[in-house]
């Protein structure tokens, strides 16, 4: 069921088990684990059944960091949450996302990576990782290169040994989330969705120890009431640290934030585009449709070029990968112009005569009186293009060749002071802003460069062709940009003192809040985050259940 | 019954009508108009940013552009090649094979959906697997003037199979079913009963740069005042 919360009458206190905020990609995959059980849900979503303007507009923020995206536009309200942005073409007028697990040392405590280490190391998250790839409807859980080989067709690179990988990256559609689960959501009798709620305050025992109570606030300036065994925050990393620190009235520092790291470690990905790879031979350009965008058994994947985990542990450096881009240099060139002088007098009786209101079809033939000589001089200009298209093919000293411009995805060195905290301005619903300061370290660049120098090398030895690093030191360069992937702002940490949540994804000193979604990694190495945002949400959801019970 | 014959019974105008209180300018409908017709991104469709709003609002404002489709098209006019034409259901299209890239059309739009597509997408061309490049190859309109088209092999295949473009996605342009925000609507103009005759009824509306007297068949709802 559906609820528009802006229905029910002013002071209405809801009633639910557990109660989920954000209908997002980590809401929505919680409910879906909890349909048929015994207990009551809620969902809360801040937007309707589709994004709005009305609702981007509270998520607007300053930037004070690194330069960043306006924050109205890196999250989405709405049901499908920031799903409904997804933007990458996956064929059949379809968008969707990368998905990919995180590889085994970015659970791992690395000594030269501060505050690195998960609770877990990535076989614990595998079996989630494998119901995560059925949530998504993609392909089997399997990111093994030779899985997703054609011979002759998409083969990985030849590189000599194995410093240079390649990674692969699958594709999930993001009507899986905007559309198909919402209907499912909806029939669902143990749940119900109320859209247009927006929870500006959580409540909680004199002690501070068990949140009783959320506040939701609509724009048309109603205030009603949750009230839950349990409830679980899955807005994202920017709006999670803002809930948290407005909730302040037990705890003054804000909920979950007695250590003062509510809102800290902000990461991104982040993404650049920087450098070039020059193949030895344009050739080249047909062993690389591996790493586009293409189907393997109708699953969408490509590939993209990582670094060996014992390069990046000899190296001390973050997890790191490039995607290459075709490019053909130079561009082809266009000879129309060329023509146009001696198209013009061939064609112009036609321009005398007068077009307006030609149309094509049956009631206003498109050739009108007096167009034969345009005709003539049609078929010259067409004859004269061709000819000259050979003529020019055919004396050009130097064949087009391929270069392939390089977009590196990095992992972001946890930095306690990349944060997200209150701004002074409020939102049409009195609740203070979020400010986003994105702080990038030396080694976010560093990691960059030296992943190219490596690649480099090994494109050189394998006689491949060799890369244009065009990074020279380690100032983060400002076309550097995000993914939209705001991760580690409530870290997980089975210490309260280096933590946010424990490995349960509870709030370390409230019994009945926990946190999905990307704000809990504590580290966040270079895949996309959505499918670990899956894998985490339905471990979350068995132990729900087990609490629940 | 094809699409021609359809729309000399049944009077027919294909438009647009784009709900500016709904768009949050997240681009997909640029995305996907890319994706679908095999161009550049932003080449036919694009988002102009527009600001936001003081405080406390802050609301975006974005504005999705392409070819309006006039009923009375300035790039037709100057054609010289007679490549411009005007359907008798109101989609202004280009025949690729006539047009000789002078760029008057271009000039001549005054609302700068026009481009000449100098390079194909490199990718399209050159690395694909061999499906996609024959696919490609038959995308091919390089040195040619080029905009959107409402995605008219769509709609003709779509109606050609009997079905409705604006309430079908498979006979609608690729950008209306992709807009996440449902800002898109498409339909015909001149079925007072379709959703689109619906909406330019009972909302306050308006065309881009009217006073050209261009009869533009792309239209914004606007805010309430």
């Amino acid at each position: 069921m559906i609820i528009d919360i802006r229905s029910l009458p002013q002071q209405t206190t809801i009633d639910t088990d557990v109660c989920i905020v954000g209908a997002g990609v980590a809401g929505i995959t919680l409910a879906r684990e909890f349909i048929r059980e015994e207990f009551r849900v809620s969902l809360l979503e801040s937007g309707g059944l589709s994004p709005d303007r009305a609702t981007q507009s509270l998520y607007w923020g300053e930037n004070t960091g690194h330069p960043y995206y306006p924050l109205d536009t890196a999250r989405i309200g709405g049901f499908g949450g920031s799903s409904n942005r997804w933007g990458v073409p996956i064929g059949d007028h379809h968008l969707g996302v990368r998905l990919r697990p995180l590889d085994g040392i970015d659970f791992e405590e690395r000594e030269w990576i501060p505050y690195s280490g998960w609770p877990f190391n990535k076989a614990h998250l595998d079996p989630f990782y494998e119901r995560a790839q059925a949530i998504c409807k993609v392909g089997p859980y399997t990111y093994n290169v030779k899985d997703w080989e054609k011979p002759g067709e998409t083969t990985r690179l030849p590189l000599a040994d194995d410093r240079v990988k390649t990674a692969i990256f699958q594709f999930g559609s993001r009507d899986t989330f905007t559309r198909e689960y919402r209907d499912e959501i909806t029939r669902a009798d143990n749940i119900t969705t109320f859209i247009y709620a927006n929870v500006v305050e959580a409540e909680t025992d004199s002690t501070a120890q068990t949140v009783t109570r959320l506040r939701i606030a609509s724009m048309e300036g109603k205030e009603n009431w949750i009230t839950a065994k349990l409830f679980i925050l899955a807005t994202g990393a920017i709006e999670i640290p803002r809930l948290l620190l407005l909730s302040n009235k037990r705890q003054k520092t804000g909920l979950g934030n007695q250590n003062g790291l509510v809102g800290r470690f902000f990461m991104e990905h982040p993404h650049l585009w920087s450098g070039l790879y020059k193949p030895s031979q344009p050739g080249i350009i047909n062993s690389t449709a591996l790493y586009r965008v293409h189907q393997v058994n109708e699953v969408p994947v490509m590939g993209k070029l990582t670094i060996a985990e014992e390069v990046l542990r000899r190296e001390k450096l973050l997890n790191y990968c490039v995607s290459i881009h075709p490019e053909i240099m130079p561009k082809r060139p266009n000879i129309t112009p060329s023509f146009k002088v001696i198209s013009w007098p061939l064609l112009s009786s036609n321009s005398t005569t007068g077009c307006r209101g030609r149309d094509k079809g049956a009631a206003a033939p498109r050739h009108s009186a007096g167009a034969a000589v345009s005709e003539a001089g049609l078929a010259v200009y067409r004859k004269a293009r061709r000819m000259s298209g050979r003529v020019l093919n055919a004396v050009r000293k130097k064949k087009p060749s391929v270069i392939f411009q390089l977009n590196h995805m990095t992992e972001q060195m946890p930095n306690p002071d990349s944060r997200v905290t209150l701004g002074e301005e409020v939102d049409p619903l009195g609740r203070r802003r979020v400010r986003l300061d994105w702080q990038l370290s030396p080694l976010d660049i560093r990691s960059i460069i030296r992943a190219q120098e490596i690649i480099d090398g090994e494109l050189r030895r394998a006689g491949l062709g060799m890369l244009q690093i065009e990074l020279r030191d380690e100032t983060p360069p400002s076309s550097l940009e995000g993914g939209w992937h705001h991760m580690g702002t409530t870290r997980m940490h089975r210490d309260a003192r280096k933590g946010v949540v424990d490995e349960n994804c509870r709030v370390h000193g409230l019994a009945n809040l926990f946190i999905a979604g990307p704000s809990v990694f504590p580290t966040g190495g270079y895949a996309n985050p959505v499918l670990t945002i899956v894998a985490l949400s339905a471990r979350l959801a068995d132990h729900v259940k087990k609490v629940m019970c | 019954m094809s699409m021609v014959d359809m729309s000399a019974e049944t009077k027919v105008r294909w438009g647009m009508v784009i709900d500016l209180r709904k768009c949050i300018g997240c681009g997909a409908c640029s995305l996907v108009c890319s994706q679908t017709n095999k161009i550049p991104y932003f080449l036919w469709r694009r988002v102009i940013e527009c600001g936001v709003s003081g405080p406390p609002q802050r609301q975006r404002m974005a504005i999705p552009m392409s070819c309006m489709h006039c009923s009375q098209p300035p790039c037709l006019e100057v054609c010289p090649a007679t490549a411009t034409y005007r359907r008798p259901d109101g989609i202004v299209d280009i025949d690729t094979e006539r047009c000789v890239g002078c760029g008057y059309c271009i000039v001549a739009c005054p609302y700068l959906a026009r481009s000449i597509m100098y390079n194909n997408s490199a990718e399209a061309e050159s690395s694909a697997t061999p499906k996609e490049k024959a696919e490609g190859s038959k995308m091919n309109r390089i040195g040619v003037s080029s905009k959107c088209n409402f995605c008219i092999r769509r709609i003709d295949a779509g109606l050609a199979k009997g079905l409705q473009p604006g309430i079908d996605n498979d006979a609608s342009p690729a950008c209306v079913i992709s807009c996440c925000a449902g800002a898109l609507s498409f339909g015909n103009l001149d079925d007072p009963e379709s959703a689109v005759a619906q909406l330019l009824r009972e909302n306050r509306v308006s065309c881009l740069q009217e006073e050209l007297g261009t009869g533009p068949s792309v239209f914004y709802i606007l805010e309430q005042t």
